[in-house]
């Protein structure tokens, strides 16, 4: 008799979780929908309020040091093909490094005083990168008293490289918008060397995938080719490599003070990843497509106001 | 059958104990009496490495062997690694029930490290063989392959496991002797871990970087080496204590973790461990994201092993100079104080790498502590428990240790993640093949607090469960000594039962003998007696007789 009963509750219970889960269950095409309605909400907002943060902080005298990386490989690295690997056997990695102190003297005015460039080796750029005070650190080999107003460069910098200008179109809301993938506005605890505490975290990411022909590929272009650029969706979306030649992920962190609306420190980071022919595995030689980052970029600017 | 074999196996462990006692030992010394030999200890630390090296070959290079050489997608592996922890969930108790029902001439563990060792080497070899998989060919045959003999490598592992865990608990009733066994043994696994890691770096080097068959050599040699060392351990080490009499039903083994309080409380407080666990898991991330350079792993994690070994080494000193629950509170707190101390230095500027991997050598000590003391708590509840009730269940004692285990690691890699987002880290792309993103500096923060700060405050919960925690060092002295008098009384009505029964054979025999000798006495006498009637009635029979044949008659008469 128990056991006829235990059985009876087992049966029920089983049907009532698959009748939950079935109704739970969306299409992966809905998922995806839903997924893209929510991020874009979340862009919008997030871009909105970082934007007025930059403009609190650029109606603000502060100064900051800060440095610029730019991180590439030797030799230039090929796609290859399904007959020849494309990861070449010499990829040394370089990188190149930058220093600059700034001196933000009133509104939309700004005066670089200092610029350092030098070429280290990723061990001595992590090294400094990982110190706060920066500028200390670096020989100088080359320096240059440099002003600019009203936001546009008046001065020639390394490879044309103006860091405001930099910061200010990584948070162009259309921009971030338009190529936004996540964003992310939370509540944090942070504690660092002079303890602050309550400080936020905002992060916002962007994606761009280029096709073979060096187009920019958007999600809306592949719904209209019809092509299968996507695979998946989510934080996981993966690509078919064979139509997508390489691809950049950009990464806007910034921590400021909930209180006082004051941004403490923001920091970017680019990657530039290409697809390239490589062995399936180690049991099947066959070459089939992967991808790997062929260069990146990163900043890291800490604002202290007066 | 079974009980009488092993009651003369128990006479025979028993017995010299029994003589020794007899000459005036108190309950303490009783007590504090040696059980175990050398070949004790040397045989199951074996058994205990060769357990450890194929765990930690399965854990440690599965997942790549799958994915890189093999070449199923990561996401299948993963989703059968969480099919299979959902699994054990199940197995791992209903084993422990399994051990718990089972009486044997070799004990209730013993049996399964004999019957469960080859099929467990032989499997483990199985998984690493390239050759199967390429001979597949479809990836939907070579996935199948693998959740077939994933899973039932997942039930060996519970069939042979479970048995080992719970040797010690039955290999010796004094305390001391379990802590020495649980930590030379633990520290041989630790070692056998890591065997893995050294026969791939010298096969890679043979085979000049052939993964596929560097894999399958490591695996032939632990596979082979593995299931030897298992079954001369199973072969020389003994039960010495008698499981009850009652063999518990399948639903008494499964409530026995909430009608025994005290192993509840054991078993919440071991759960609330697993942030212990964040310290070892996010060296990777510590290394590489924090300190860019990978290969610092290995100068991280060495010192730590060692430290951790040092620390299963001090345990049973320490055990003897406090009972098992100050001494879980003490390391627990000394490893908080010393991730504090670390997290600080480093938020003040002290970031060079040698000087945190020196600082963890002194972090990690504890660590070992605490993998050893638990189980001795394990084995102190099963005292506690046979006290109490008179049944004994190391079964299903240590398959929960082991779930516990699981649990705690199914935990950690949860918190972990969320952690992970929490402070804003930035995932490798899954389909780049060897991605690094830079982290934030507040994610580089947030590592460093997972590795130090949080594990250190979180870990301190651990405690809560075990202040309620009623087995410390007076309470179990008392309730070793009862167990100890009890097992001496078993013992003495085992002999009495033996020394009566022979009493009452020699009186059977005695009596058969006298009643014997009674009847040979009464049957020569009515033979005497019939002689002399049957003379008397002969000589009545002739009158006339010589005077020579009348004497002898007379004589005889007189006779």
């Amino acid at each position: 008799m128990k056991k006829k009963l235990i059985l009876i509750v087992s049966l029920v219970l089983m049907v009532c979780i698959l009748a939950t889960a079935f109704v739970g269950c969306k299409s992966a095409e809905e998922k995806e929908n839903d997924y893209y309605a929510e991020n874009t909400a979340a862009v919008k907002e997030n871009t909105q309020k970082l934007t007025s943060l930059m403009d609190k902080v650029f109606a603000t005298n502060w100064k900051s040091s800060f440095v610029y990386a730019y991180t590439y490989y030797s030799k230039e690295i090929v796609r290859g093909s399904t007959q020849s690997a494309g990861w070449p056997e010499d990829n040394e990695e370089r990188t190149k490094f930058m220093a600059f102190d700034v001196d933000y003297t009133d509104a939309e005015n700004y005066t670089i005083k200092t610029i350092v460039f030098k070429e280290v080796s990723r061990e001595d750029y992590v090294k400094n990168i990982d110190s706060k005070k920066y500028r200390e650190k670096f020989e100088q080999e080359k320096t240059l008293e440099y002003a600019v107003s009203q936001g546009v460069a008046s001065g020639e910098l390394y490879e044309g490289f103006n860091p405001i200008a930099y910061i200010l179109a990584n948070i162009n809301a259309e921009y971030i918008t338009a190529n936004g993938l996540t964003a992310s506005d939370n509540f944090r605890l942070y504690l660092n060397d002079s303890f602050k505490l309550s400080n936020h975290f905002m992060r916002i990411e962007t994606r761009a995938v280029y096709d073979g022909e060096g187009n920019t590929v958007t999600r809306d272009d592949n719904v209209a080719s019809g092509k299968k650029y996507w695979s998946g969706y989510g934080e996981d979306i993966s690509y078919n490599w064979n139509n997508v030649y390489s691809m950049d992920n950009n990464r806007l962190t910034v921590l400021y003070t909930k209180g006082s609306q004051k941004v403490d420190s923001v920091e970017i980071y680019n990657e530039n990843i290409l697809a390239y022919y490589t062995e399936n595995n180690k049991v099947d030689k066959s070459l089939v497509l992967k991808a790997d980052v062929v260069a990146f970029e990163e900043m890291v600017v800490e604002f202290d106001y007066e | 059958m079974e009980e009488n074999i092993q009651q003369e196996g128990l006479a025979e462990e028993v017995m010299p104990i029994q003589e020794e006692t007899s000459g005036g030992m108190s309950d303490e010394e009783l007590a504090n009496k040696k059980y175990l030999k050398p070949r004790d200890y040397v045989f199951f630390s074996l058994a205990q490495f060769a357990s450890s090296a194929v765990t930690g070959l399965v854990q440690g290079y599965l997942l790549f062997f799958y994915t890189v050489c093999v070449g199923i997608p990561a996401t299948q592996v993963g989703v059968m690694f969480l099919v299979s922890k959902v699994f054990d969930g199940l197995d791992d108790p209903t084993m422990g029930v399994i051990v718990d029902k089972t009486r044997s001439k070799w004990g209730k563990m013993r049996p399964f490290l004999f019957f469960g060792a080859i099929p467990w080497g032989v499997l483990t070899i199985i998984m690493f063989m390239p050759g199967i998989y390429s001979a597949m060919g479809s990836t939907t045959a070579k996935v199948a392959f693998m959740w077939i003999t994933y899973l039932l490598y997942s039930i060996l592992g519970s069939v042979v496991g479970i048995p080992l865990q719970g040797l010690p608990a039955v290999a010796s009733p004094n305390t001391d002797e379990r802590a020495k066994i649980i930590s030379i043994s633990r520290i041989l696994g630790s070692i056998g871990e890591q065997s893995a890691l050294v026969l791939i770096t010298l096969f890679l080097l043979i085979t000049n970087n052939d993964y596929p068959n560097s894999y399958m050599l490591m695996a032939l040699v632990i596979g082979v080496l593995g299931p030897i060392f298992m079954l001369l351990g199973a072969k020389f080490i003994k039960e010495r204590l008698e499981p009850t009499d009652r063999t518990p039903s399948t639903l008494e083994g499964f409530k026995y973790l909430f009608k025994n309080k005290q192993f509840l409380l054991l078993i919440c407080s071991n759960l609330l461990t697993f942030f212990r666990n964040f310290v070892s898991a996010m060296i990777i991330y510590v290394v590489s994201y924090i300190y860019n350079n990978g290969s610092l792993q290995i100068i991280f994690a060495l010192p730590g092993a060692i430290a951790s070994m040092i620390g299963m080494m001090i345990a049973p000193k320490l055990r003897k100079m406090m009972d098992s629950k100050k001494l879980f509170v003490f390391a627990t707190i000394w490893h908080s104080v010393a991730l504090a101390v670390i997290f600080f230095i480093y938020l003040i500027g002290g970031t060079w790498w040698w000087l945190i991997a020196i600082m963890m050598f002194a972090a990690m000590i504890p660590v070992g502590i605490l993998n050893v003391i638990p189980h001795l708590m394990a084995t102190d509840t099963l005292d506690y428990w046979e006290d109490k009730t008179g049944d004994r269940c190391e079964g299903i004692t240590f398959s929960l240790m082991s779930l516990r285990s699981k649990v705690s690691s199914g935990f950690k890699d949860y918190v972990m993640s969320y952690l992970l987002v929490y402070f804003g880290f930035s995932q490798a792309l899954p389909f780049l093949s060897d991605h690094t993103p830079v982290q934030s500096d507040f994610t580089k923060f947030g590592l460093f607090a997972i590795y130090t700060i949080i594990p250190a405050v979180l870990n301190l919960v651990s405690i809560v469960p075990i202040l309620f925690y009623k087995l410390s060092g007076k309470k179990m002295a008392e309730i070793q000594g009862r167990l100890a008098v009890k097992r001496l009384e078993d013992a003495k009505k085992l002999e009495g039962m033996a020394v009566e029964a022979e009493t009452d054979i020699y009186s059977v025999v005695a009596e058969q003998a006298v009643v014997e000798d009674i009847e040979k006495e009464v049957e020569t006498a009515k033979n005497m007696a019939e002689a002399t009637v049957t003379e008397v009635s002969e000589v009545e029979a002739k009158p006339k007789r010589t005077s020579k044949s009348k004497k002898a008659a007379d004589e005889k008469e007189d006779k």
